[in-house]
């Protein structure tokens, strides 16, 4: 019994006590909602207190993305799915603890705890558990399924038949329902974990291909090198980071053929285009799709400078021309993300549906809050202070805002051009940093694997 | 005075190097050379530092004090000249999973201008390596083994292994110090490199470094340490002060006949020395290399 307490206890300490850094991150802007949203309330906004509660919890499940990452290391490790009952301890305690959590946050929504919110939660509890085993046991498949199925659901069709389906179940066969899927999500996923087939690698290439282990995914890999310097330094950071940039083409891929593909359903309506971005859906969507080109950015970036250590002695050059090179490579990233995503909006501004200037401005915001994000990026990479966890906080959060401003803008804002000058600005200042910090950089200490 | 060609050079120079980590003095006042024709073992417990070394010495870090020079250039700016003289074997596994090895001899093929196929096609069946296998799927010595055909196969000048043989098993061990001896044959090649696994080593080294807390303790040929660390067996009784004061003492043990030291500087010389103070029937045996470096370090029958 205290063997087994001992055991949930420490299984929780691994899944939900985060790094130091991150807990103060957490405490810090938990505090500094929690004031803004007492200010707020004491000069007469009704709801500020709850709105910010709201916040911080959405926030802190935002960060609980990172826990399947967490479990799925513990379930493919070969002496935790031998010891059976840990497996099953951790499934249980994971199990338990975002029912306890979505129950919770329910609760904070809907202000109490009603029938209605338990129903909710219910189903909130056995979509997640479905996400959660998916992004365990085929982490590659659910990052390109889960993006098909966000896209679906913020269209109005989708929308519409699963209100449909929603509103016509009884309460408690909805409830019976979601708690049966739910279970059933945890017991299969027990049962792939005991069976040994949750394997280490996160992005495995045989799971994209559902077959074999054939060149299909290896990219570059014929293409003869030149005698250019920057030639080789690309192709064979590119090379050697391929998984990363397969995993994003098989994304972008998916992405433009969900799109293609509510296209075509919705042929035949007034709008021809409207399940693409029209004028009012167009500030929600584009920050998911500049954030995703960024982020990809960045995954790829990183990929290219945790192999940079081994290419020290492969490649030619010194420091200062491998980080030109690697600047190079990043600057010449951010139109081969940003374009694709790009040209989804031509229809509707083909169609007269979106201002061109509108895509244009996104674009360039996007782009300059990318080149940003890279430097800063550089900048930070393998230091572990507070500080570069809380920039980079601070870097997303403005980039979420001015793209989705940006977005919703009036043509040519002047608050926007200042926002990408100051941008720009920065970005000089940061690659002047980083070029310095470069020059001098230590391999020995740069981390090569994965953050999480 | 008439610059030396870079044929002739050291392949590596190390002078009053001292590097820091994270604030702490990793390694401290290190001179040495390595000249071509060198097979050097490099000796050490758990982090005294000998991963460091290597690295430094090849450039993956900036010194604090000192430097390290290779063929004459200083290691932090090698030009691609020289690097492509350089071969190195990590001690952890840098190899890009995804991709098969065959991908990988491609992709180096291109970068290594003496790339030599014909070892590549001779070495990989005889280590029992698949082309075209991913290598994320290998096992640890697989992608050892590998590691070591990268760093072998474009005929470099100076080959740098940092614990190469640490998940190999006795066969293909036996393989890899077969190719190392085929190596330290061929003119001006120099072999550095540590391991743990000292009774291989003693085989094919020429020259020992020892390094204790980042500090270099030896730096000897091989045959010289044989002859001056040794074990005296004698008779007699001798006062623990005395003993203490023995220059070169790694070890001491007594019994009611007599005892049993363990000397470094050992000259035939100091026999006399050890008559003086009362010691009779002297009997010096050589050690071997695992056991010098216990008695070195202080190991489990150390000092």
């Amino acid at each position: 019994m205290v063997a087994n307490v001992n055991g949930y206890l420490a299984l929780a300490r691994y899944l939900f006590v985060p790094l130091m850094a991150w807990r103060i991150l957490i405490v810090v802007a938990t505090v500094l909602t929690l004031a803004v949203s007492v200010y707020f309330q004491s000069r007469g906004a009704g709801n500020a207190i709850h709105t910010g509660l709201v916040l911080i919890a959405v926030s802190i499940s935002l960060g609980a993305m990172v826990l399947p990452v967490r479990i799925r290391e513990l379930l493919a490790s070969r002496v935790f799915v031998l010891a059976a009952p840990s497996a099953r301890m951790l499934i249980v305690l994971s199990a338990f603890a975002l029912a306890m959590w979505v129950l919770l946050v329910t609760a904070l929504v809907v202000k109490g705890a009603t029938l209605e919110g338990l129903r909710i939660a219910a189903l909130v509890w056995a979509l997640v558990s479905i996400a959660a085993a998916a992004a365990i046991v085929f982490p590659v498949a659910f990052f390109i399924v889960g993006w098909a199925v966000f896209f679906a659901l913020t269209r109005e069709p989708v929308q519409a038949g699963v209100t449909i389906v929603y509103a016509g179940l009884p309460d408690l066969a909805l409830f019976a329902l979601a708690l049966t899927i739910g279970a059933l999500a945890w017991i299969g996923l027990h049962r792939v974990a005991l069976a040994g087939r949750i394997t280490r690698n996160a992005f495995s290439v045989k799971n994209l291909k559902g077959q074999g282990s054939g060149p299909a995914f290896t990219l570059f890999s014929r293409i003869r090198l030149g005698s250019g310097e920057f030639e080789r330094f690309s192709k064979t950071a590119l090379l050697s980071a391929h998984p990363t940039l397969a995993v994003f083409l098989a994304t972008c891929a998916a992405i433009v053929v969900c799109f293609l593909i509510l296209a075509l359903l919705s042929l035949g309506g007034d709008k021809p285009f409207s399940p693409l971005p029209s004028d009012e859906s167009f500030v929600s969507n584009v920050i998911y799709l500049f954030l995703f080109s960024s982020t990809m950015v960045v995954v790829m970036v990183m990929n290219v400078v945790r192999r940079l250590r081994s290419l020290w002695l492969l490649l030619p050059g010194d420091r200062k021309a491998l980080i030109t090179h690697l600047e190079r490579v990043l600057l010449r990233m951010i139109p081969v993300v940003i374009l694709p995503v790009s040209l989804l909006y031509l229809g509707p501004v083909f169609f007269g549906e979106l201002a061109w200037q509108k895509v244009v401005e996104v674009v360039v915001v996007s782009a300059v809050l990318t080149v940003l994000s890279g430097y800063w990026f550089l900048f930070v990479y393998g230091s572990d202070s507070v500080w570069s966890g809380l920039g980079s906080l601070i870097l997303i959060l403005v980039f979420s805002v001015f793209v989705l401003f940006s977005g919703a803008s009036e043509v040519a804002h002047p608050a926007l051009w200042c926002g990408v000058i100051v941008g720009l600005a920065l970005s000089l200042v940061l690659r002047h940093k980083v070029h310095q910090r470069w020059a001098r950089m230590d391999f020995t200490a740069l981390p090569t694997g994965w953050p999480l | 005075m008439t610059a030396q060609q870079p044929s002739l050079m050291c392949p590596v120079e190390v002078s009053n190097l001292q590097r820091q980590l994270d604030g702490q003095t990793v390694l401290n006042n290190i001179s040495l050379n390595v000249r071509g024709g060198d097979v050097v073992g490099l000796l050490g417990k758990n982090g005294s530092g000998k991963t460091t070394l290597l690295e430094t010495m090849l450039g993956f870090g900036f010194p604090a004090f000192g430097e390290s020079l290779l063929w004459g250039e200083r290691a932090t700016e090698l030009s691609g000249a020289t690097k492509q003289r350089v071969g190195y074997v990590p001690q952890r596994d840098e190899l890009p999973g995804e991709l098969t090895p065959q991908q990988l001899f491609n992709l180096y093929r291109q970068l290594r201008p003496r790339w030599n196929q014909a070892l590549v096609e001779r070495l990989m069946p005889e280590w029992e390596l698949s082309q075209t296998k991913r290598i994320r799927r290998m096992s640890e010595g697989q992608k050892q083994k590998l590691a070591i055909v990268l760093a072998v196969a474009h005929n470099p000048d100076l080959l740098v292994l940092d614990e190469p043989v640490a998940s190999l098993d006795p066969i293909a061990r036996r393989q890899f110090f077969q190719q190392l001896m085929d190596y330290a044959c061929r003119d001006n090649c120099a072999i550095i490199f540590s391991s743990h696994i000292v009774s291989d080593m003693e085989r094919i080294v020429n020259r020992v470094w020892c390094l204790e807390n980042g500090q270099l303790t030896c730096d000897s040929e091989l045959d010289q340490l044989y002859e001056s660390v040794v074990r005296i067996d004698y008779s007699g009784q001798i006062p623990q002060s005395q003993l203490a004061e023995l220059t070169g003492l790694l070890h001491s043990e007594t019994n009611r006949a007599g005892g049993q030291l363990v000397l470094a500087e050992w000259t035939p010389q100091r026999a006399k020395e050890l008559e003086v103070l009362g010691l009779v029937d002297i009997r010096v045996s050589a050690l071997g290399l695992e056991d010098i470096f216990l008695y070195w370090h202080g190991g489990a029958h150390g000092r």
